[in-house]
């Protein structure tokens, strides 16, 4: 019995290896396009970042070894480091959430039998589209506490608006409105992970009797996770290097309510001339970041159903 | 027949080519260069117009030069990482605009033009427009570039408000104090209706720097000076004027909002108007109310209408392919070529002496000649926050910030904001060796 | 008893969900009309206060004025030239790399999964420098390759990623019953994967259309010849150094640059429903 079972085993693991083989031949072939990209265009541009990080290279490409002075810098010295960090931490906390849970709502109510199915998602991916320097600038114009329509409209209903990009304590919410407002991808994709569920499973649910928000709850949310999970990871990376808003509507004021990361690693690279130190920046939000995609990578097998 | 026209054709044909050629070895003679000449500029709006047409300018010049001219949009981040790029790797053009501002960050690439100077015995002096060249030099002597164009500040305001509102006009003359007195005498309505004696303008922390004779730094370049009593009276009138009076909207997003709106609407009686905005915001306001401009007020100590420069110029790239085409073409730029000053002063102070004084001086924005730039031209200084110094002129920012909009006193602000901008200063300096 | 309560819920289910729809274009398409309406403002009323939603005297001059201030006609020639080629290798490339990491795995398979979100996370003003030096080796600068020559190769993690994810919702034995029936890998990835995630081919068509549409980060760093530049580059030419925008112009423009992505999406949106078909035949 006991010989026979390690000789099947034998027998199964060369079967096994043989296919492995095959598998890992596959996976190189298919995808060798991007090896092939990261190997020639990215990863040289990454590694030599990773050096600057410990030399003092100035905009002008001169500079030497000077080790972890760039850290030690950033950790005693820079007055704004922990400040830029907290923002975009902030700024991630508030955005991440409310944007997978918008998408994924109106993903859900764009994804059934409904009238001007067609206007209402063209309308809600238009601002996407229309994102852009203009859009942004427009946007500042709205927020103007003096003369913005925001706050025009909110007097029409007896709502005293604030100060949406001067009060250091709206300033970073507001630039979170504006981005929510622009998360048209993440409503198409939302919307194409719903589609695909099949509708079988909603049918035969409803035979057992199951309402609509449990077919949501116990269908559609569960099916969705693969999705969720995609705009999870790619949200928050894109949410850590926060930058075009700031920049146009706020120069990251008032009073630094929101200066970012990214904000503060490209003035000290390019306007402060401190590429090293810039680098240093850059590889502090890096991982950062890194190490919450590894999280949720990891806790994905917990929560992520991908088989139907 | 046919034979003989052919023969015609011919040899006019070759006495047109050998005339053409023969014209541009003249012409190239004059100049000497020859070859290929690239050049970038930046620039939007009338900005890139007037560069492109003062580049078309010298093109009609120098026929014998191949002339390769791009004008980058001022994405202000973009144009910064393009140019560092761009210098690293060495594809920069021959000749690139560059700032005062950008002073002592890229001087590496900057070709010191000082021999060109002196081998063509060239007075600069009474070839500029006086005030030009000072950002230009480094510290060390070193010359990095040639001017283009500088543009200052007149206050312009709106004469149907100072009627209703029974102030009379300002006048070149006045003081801080004048115009710290008139100031409450505005405030009026609310919502839509509600008036302001001046707007927010990006430009109004350097003139709280200076208004009460402060002054950013020592000449000298040792110490910085955002902690005298001097900087400290003019912060206190600014936050007074926003803070207690509500003379002027605190509003960040004036960054990014039209700030003229206010001005244009009729609703702020005042604008620091830039010589770089004036053709554009005469536009705008067309024929809705009447209005004029005056210096901006004095500085009661020294007596000195106060006022700021921003400027910019062509620097030649010291890995440049083509550096007597180069060297030619920020000559005439400068002060060389008569028409590329013409089209230059549509948009600002040309660094040509002669056609910034007898020309762009006569000219009208609206009610406003331009000699009144001229004339604050005299008594201003150039923006101290540039280039190198920009990181203390961020905290320099930050310091106003928390005055105006965190309603920090200013003495506590100063305390704490003084010794980080001395820092940032002796940083910048240390970097520039 | 039940059953017409059942009928109340749902009838006001309904209407929350119109209600919720109605409010969300509420907020979507307001700052779009305000930009229409900016746009076929004179200069005058662009700046009255109180605002006028619906203008007063509208004029077509931002439009015709605006096209003329850069040369708009090439830089939409260009801006269809790599919005497509860059757009075609995209969805080719991302899919096909995107099987390959659903489907096979190697030892090294989970590492670089890893390394591919890993790619997205450093931001792209620190790798310029370095990326632009080797583009320069390549003799790029000044071409459309920088642009495209990405898109061929992987087309970006955040497409590969959701082939990824979409590849591995499918189940295993659809394809290992291809596999049976003696179809090879790349006839399971053209003839069962490919059509099984139509869907997602055309999320990424538009979004990848779209991002190079309106890109202009790295056209900006890396055309010179401004017969080269793209539209959004051009775009940029209303706003000047020192923050004065010409609005109306840059709002008419901008708008007549968005048009065309706006119709392909308005067309394209109706062929997501197609998933549900195939996904219900599929089970």
């Amino acid at each position: 019995m006991n010989a026979l079972g390690t000789a099947s085993r034998k027998q199964g693991g060369r079967r096994y290896s043989a296919k492995a083989r095959r598998d890992a031949l596959n996976f190189y072939i298919y995808t060798s396009p991007w090896l092939f990209g990261f190997l020639v265009l990215t990863l040289y541009p990454i590694v030599s970042s990773f050096w600057l990080m410990f030399t003092d290279t100035t905009l002008a490409g001169t500079g030497k070894f000077v080790g972890l002075a760039n850290w030690v810098y950033a950790f005693r010295t820079d007055p704004l480091f922990f400040t830029v960090f907290k923002n975009t931490i902030k700024y991630v906390l508030m955005y991440v959430p409310s944007c997978l849970v918008i998408s994924f709502v109106l993903a859900l109510l764009l994804s059934r039998n409904i009238k001007f199915l067609g206007f209402f998602r063209t309308v809600f991916y238009l601002p996407y589209v229309t994102a852009g320097v203009a859009v942004t600038i427009l946007w500042g114009w709205l927020y103007n506490a003096e003369v913005g329509l925001i706050n025009y409209v909110l007097s029409l209903v007896g709502i005293d608006g604030p100060n949406w990009l001067g009060d250091p304590k709206y300033a970073m919410i507001s630039i979170v409105i504006l981005s929510l407002w622009t998360i048209g991808n993440n409503i198409i994709i939302m919307l194409a992970g719903i589609q695909d569920i099949p509708s079988s499973y909603y049918e035969s649910a409803r035979i057992d009797g199951a309402n609509e928000l449990q077919c949501v709850f116990h269908i559609t949310l569960p099916l969705s996770t693969p999705t969720i999970y995609f705009n999870l990871v790619v949200t928050t990376i894109g949410a850590f290097q926060i930058f075009d808003q700031p920049y146009i509507l706020t120069g990251g004021g008032p009073m630094n309510a929101t200066y970012t990361v990214a904000m503060h690693m490209f003035r000290n690279a390019f306007e402060y001339g401190k590429m090293g130190y810039g680098a240093a920046i850059a590889w502090g939000l890096f991982i950062i970041a890194m190490a919450l995609t590894v999280l949720i990578q990891w806790s994905s097998k917990r929560w992520v159903f991908y088989d139907h | 027949m046919g034979g003989k026209k052919l023969t015609v054709a011919l040899v006019v044909g070759m006495l047109v080519v050998s005339l053409v050629a023969s014209f541009s070895v003249v012409a190239g003679a004059s100049s000497g260069v020859s070859g290929k000449l690239t050049i970038w500029s930046w620039g939007a709006g009338a900005e890139k117009e007037a560069r492109e047409k003062a580049v078309e300018a010298f093109m009609k010049a120098h026929p014998e030069l191949q002339i390769e001219h791009s004008v980058i949009p001022t994405a202000d981040s973009v144009w910064d990482q393009k140019q560092a790029a761009a210098y690293s790797a060495g594809t920069a053009a021959d000749v690139m605009q560059m700032s005062p501002d950008y002073y002592g960050l890229l001087s590496k690439y900057y070709e010191d033009l000082r021999p060109y100077v002196e081998r063509d015995g060239i007075n600069l002096e009474e070839l500029i427009t006086p005030g030009f060249l000072g950002g230009y030099y480094r510290p060390d002597g070193k010359l990095e570039a040639m001017p283009l164009l500088a543009n200052c500040f007149v206050f312009a305001y709106n004469k149907e408000l100072f009627d209703r509102f029974g102030v009379a006009y300002p006048t070149d003359d006045w003081t801080w104090e004048d115009f710290a007195e008139m100031a409450p005498k505005f405030v009026s309505g609310s919502g839509f209706n509600r008036t302001y004696f001046m707007v927010n303008h990006w430009v109004m922390p350097n003139f709280a720097l200076i208004c009460k004779g402060g002054i950013p730094y020592t000449p000298d370049f040792s110490t910085t000076m955002v902690h005298t009593e001097e900087v400290a009276a003019g912060l206190e009138l600014f936050s007074y004027l926003i803070n207690e009076v509500g003379a002027i909207p605190s509003d960040v997003a004036a960054r990014s909002m039209p700030a003229e709106q206010l001005f244009i609407a009729g609703r702020a009686a005042i604008y620091p108007m830039g010589g770089f905005e004036i053709a554009a915001l005469a536009e705008e306001i067309g024929d809705a109310f009447e209005w004029d401009a005056v210096l901006p007020p004095k500085i009661s100590a020294t007596g000195q209408n106060s006022n700021i420069t921003y400027a910019t110029g062509y620097a030649m790239y010291n890995g440049a392919k083509n550096k007597e085409a180069a060297w030619l073409f920020l000559k005439e730029v400068a002060f060389g070529n008569e028409e590329m000053a013409k089209a230059t002063a549509r948009v600002g102070m040309p660094a040509n002496r002669k056609i910034a004084e007898e020309y762009w001086a006569n000219l009208y924005n609206g009610p406003v000649p331009n000699r009144k730039y001229l004339e604050g031209m005299a008594t201003s200084r150039l923006n101290p926050w540039g280039g190198a110094l920009a990181a203390a002129g961020d905290f320099w920012g930050q310091l106003w910030e928390a005055v105006t909009i965190g309603g920090v006193p200013v003495k506590e602000a100063q305390a704490q904001y003084a010794p980080l901008i001395q820092k940032a200063f002796l940083e910048a300096f240390e970097a520039l060796d | 008893m039940h059953a017409r309560r059942a009928i109340v819920f749902r009838r006001m289910g309904r209407v929350a969900v119109y209600l919720i729809l109605i409010a969300a274009t509420l907020v979507c398409i307001f700052p779009f009309l305000w930009m229409v309406s900016t746009a076929f403002k004179t200069m005058a009323e662009v700046y009255r206060i109180p605002p006028t939603f619906i203008p007063r005297k509208p004029t077509l001059e931002n439009f015709s004025k605006g096209w003329g201030y850069a040369d708009f006609t090439t830089f939409t020639k260009n801006t269809i030239f790599v919005a497509l080629t860059a757009t075609l290798g995209t969805v080719l490339s991302s899919s096909f790399v995107g099987y390959g990491f659903a489907r096979f795995r190697s030892r090294l398979s989970g590492l670089l999964e890893t390394v591919l979100l890993g790619t997205m996370i450093l931001p792209v003003q620190i790798t310029l420098i370095p990326q632009y030096l080797l583009f320069h080796k390549l003799g790029w600068i000044d071409t459309y390759w920088p642009l495209i020559v990405p898109s061929w190769l992987g087309g970006g993690a955040f497409n590969i990623f959701l082939f990824i994810q979409f590849f591995k919702t499918l189940p295993k034995e659809l394809d290992e019953a291809a596999t049976i029936d003696g179809a090879s890998s790349f006839q399971v990835y053209t003839q069962i994967m490919l059509p099984t995630v139509r869907p997602v081919l055309l999320a990424v068509t538009v979004m990848s259309l779209v991002y190079h549409w309106r890109d202009f980060f790295l056209p900006l760093v890396y055309l010179n010849s401004m017969n080269k530049y793209t539209i959004s580059i051009g775009l940029q030419f209303f706003q000047s150094a020192y923050g004065n925008v010409r609005i109306g112009m840059m709002m008419a423009v901008s708008l007549l640059a968005l048009l065309p992505v706006l119709v392909i999406f308005a067309f394209a949106q109706r062929y997501f429903i197609q998933g549900i078909k195939l996904s219900g035949l599929k089970s």
